[in-house]
């Protein structure tokens, strides 16, 4: 692939449980493109988590290579790795995982202020974020004062903060009714759609995978199928 | 790439880390009491110390403090070869006659074995003074000629102890300081100095006032001043019956033999000498050379030795000796409530690393790094001991005036403020080191999480 944002070469991951290996993925090849928007679809077990982590770059493979922009995660320490996750991916999760300590503009701010972005743009761009999402008046509300809807919409914000390349949603809808899942997802789409951002979203649920151009589905730790999605479902926004 | 990684601002990391606190406000605020207890302590126990010591070395320079005393006698020597000999003359019938001396005094021991000696009570005399004087380190002789007397004042008596002083010397030697009228100067003959509290003295019935006149086992003296009351941890100490006269006039004494008081003093002979050495001189070799020079001029060797100087510095300095071992012994334990006091930092740190060990994955997740963790978690530890630290020492002051108030109303002394330097310096230098040392293993931990495990932690 020309635009290669991502490539898993001949990638293992193996976990040792007690004095069992367990092989989670299986000599992985794959490559993600620069503007895709790709589901990893596959039943429980199969390795789905595992590979976001190794995308996201919050772990690095057993054997083989992944290349993140041509690097090798596999030869970063934990600090590079820090730092390219906290340029590249905004990551969102099933549970939102936000701070609950911190407001919804504070939980927005903090990779900005992580990545030592100045103050007042730091703040501008965060308000905007949240302004994009439909939370202007909900800047000071802590996380438990919003619904779960809501706070997946922070996440979202948070993920956009640092202007990633690839967003990475881990079951984005997985905790949402099907009304607020549909909103989060006609919001990924529109990222991927008019942001041309990098959408890889992991999911079990078939429908949601049919709003991605691309499906690589996991079985037991292997690709066992890696295609573009024909039937590619267009939200209405 | 690693040029690239930075690592978050200063202010960032303490407004993270103080919402940390902010957020468990009860766990935060029972840590820093724990902190403040163990900080409070070494703090008034150390100025405590501090000043017991500042005070006891006062009063023991207004005793004599660096002056040398010198009196005539025998040391005391229970080796059964010195007494074998005493032994034979006892019981062969020889008495003693030993008029004065109260430790040469058979008595009523006759049954007791241990008799010192039957020789000549050993004297000190002009002899000595001169020795003394000629010696280079040596400013001040003074002698002492002691004397009990009935004091009658309006009708009415008391006991008085009768110091005879050199009037050219002690008042240049004395610590004591006069309150009203003046010191013995030479050419005063039957006028007398005496204490404050025996111009107060209840028993007498009125006031002794300057210029009155007194009569000391019958003789009249004019009082020419008084003593002011003194002050330090002694001051308050016992009732002070003192009256000083020029040593020759104690030998003019009237006797009073129906009270049963000593009888006259033999002239030319000192009960003590009392000699202040220039502040330049050396003290030690001085003392060795009072010694030395006063065996050679009395004919006595280091076994025979009739004489004994006394140095009240050696005493000072073992008494200081003393209490600066008892505060380091009580700080050591105030040091153990310290350690009980980090631990609850440790113990908190860790609770709290365990509590945030998702939210220590989100972070890295969004760009955290290891540094980053660390430095939030040791800044928790380090505000709960800088706060508990700074409480401390205002607590730990405030103990130590309560305390030194109470002692100053016990003692009827002036209440002095006191604030130990080196006990606020150690106190602060503890809760800052406690508050890292504490703060550091949870801290490392919590830094080397990997972001996998955090986010997966429920």
């Amino acid at each position: 692939m020309d635009n290669s944002l991502i490539a898993f070469r001949d990638v293992w991951k193996t976990y040792q449980m007690g004095e069992i290996q367990v092989n989670a993925l299986k000599e992985v090849n794959a490559e993600f493109g620069n503007g895709e928007f790709t589901a990893i679809i596959g039943p429980s077990g199969s390795g789905k988590s595992t590979m976001m982590n190794l995308v996201g770059c919050l772990d690095v493979p057993s054997k083989g290579e992944i290349f993140l922009k041509s690097e090798n995660i596999a030869r970063l320490d934990e600090s590079d790795l820090a730092a390219l996750r906290g340029k590249t991916i905004g990551f969102i999760f099933q549970q939102y995982n936000l701070i609950p300590g911190m407001t919804a503009l504070e939980n927005v701010l903090l990779p900005l202020e992580i990545q030592e972005i100045d103050d007042d743009i730091a703040e501008k761009r965060a308000k905007e974020l949240l302004t994009l999402v439909g939370l202007s008046d909900k800047m000071k509300n802590k996380p438990t004062q919003l619904s779960g809807g809501q706070q997946q919409r922070v996440s979202i914000a948070r993920a956009l903060a640092s202007n990633p390349d690839i967003i990475l949603a881990d079951e984005p809808t997985g905790a949402l009714d099907s009304v607020t899942g549909k909103e989060v997802m006609t919001m990924l789409y529109r990222l991927w759609k008019e942001k041309g951002k990098t959408v890889i979203m992991v999911t079990h649920d078939m429908h949601l995978a049919q709003y991605a151009q691309r499906h690589i589905e996991l079985k037991d730790g292997k690709v066992v199928r890696d295609e573009p999605n024909q039937n590619q479902l267009c939200p209405e926004y | 790439m690693s040029e690239d990684c930075g690592v978050m601002k200063p202010a960032k990391i303490l407004r993270i880390a103080f919402n940390m606190v902010k957020a468990n406000k009860l766990r935060s605020w029972l840590t820093i009491i724990g902190v403040i207890i163990g900080i409070a302590s070494v703090m008034a126990i150390v100025t405590t110390g501090e000043y017991f010591q500042e005070q006891v070395t006062k009063t023991l320079e207004e005793l004599g403090g660096d002056t040398i005393t010198i009196v005539a006698s025998y040391p005391f020597n229970f080796e059964e070869a010195d007494y074998s000999q005493v032994e034979a003359e006892s019981d062969s019938g020889g008495e003693s006659d030993s008029g004065g001396g109260g430790e040469n005094e058979s008595g009523d021991n006759s049954g007791d074995p241990v008799i010192y000696e039957e020789e000549k009570e050993p004297e000190l005399t002009k002899k000595d003074v001169f020795t003394i004087s000629r010696i280079s380190g040596v400013q001040y002789v003074n002698v002492n000629v002691n004397h009990g007397a009935t004091l009658e004042f309006g009708g009415k008596k008391t006991y008085v102890n009768v110091r005879g002083v050199d009037p050219r010397v002690w008042p240049d030697i004395t610590k004591k300081k006069v309150g009203e009228g003046r010191m013995l100067q030479p050419g005063d003959r039957t006028s007398v100095v005496i204490s404050g509290e025996l111009a107060n003295n209840e028993e007498l019935g009125r006031k002794i006032r300057v210029n009155q006149m007194i009569l000391l086992n019958g003789k009249s003296y004019r009082v020419i001043g008084i003593l002011a009351d003194e002050g330090g941890l002694l001051g308050g100490f016992g009732f002070d019956s003192s009256i000083y006269m020029p040593y020759e006039e104690v030998y003019s004494l009237p006797t009073n033999e129906e009270e049963g008081y000593s009888g006259e003093k033999e002239r030319d002979v000192y009960d003590s000498i009392e000699v202040k050495l220039y502040k330049n001189a050396d003290y030690e070799a001085t003392l060795k050379e009072i010694e030395d020079r006063l065996r050679l001029s009395r004919r006595v060797d280091e076994k025979t030795q009739d004489f004994y100087v006394y140095s009240g510095k050696e005493e000072m300095e073992n008494v200081g000796k003393v209490i600066s071992g008892l505060t380091a012994f009580l700080a050591f334990i105030a040091g153990i409530s310290l350690l009980v006091g980090s631990t609850g930092i440790a113990n908190t740190m860790f609770t709290s690393v365990l509590e945030k060990t998702k939210e220590i994955g989100i972070m890295k997740a969004i760009g955290a790094q290891n540094k980053d963790i660390m430095l939030i978690f040791l800044c928790n530890a380090a505000m709960i001991s800088l706060v508990g630290g700074i409480i401390g020492i205002l607590l730990g002051t405030a103990a130590v005036q309560a305390i030194l108030l109470l002692i100053s109303i016990k003692m009827q002394t002036p209440f002095e403020f006191a604030l130990s330097i080196k006990g606020t310096i150690i106190a602060t230098l503890v809760s800052i080191i406690v508050g890292l040392i504490a703060g550091l293993v949870p801290a490392k931990n919590a830094s080397e999480l990997k972001p996998v495990d955090a986010l997966r932690y429920e």
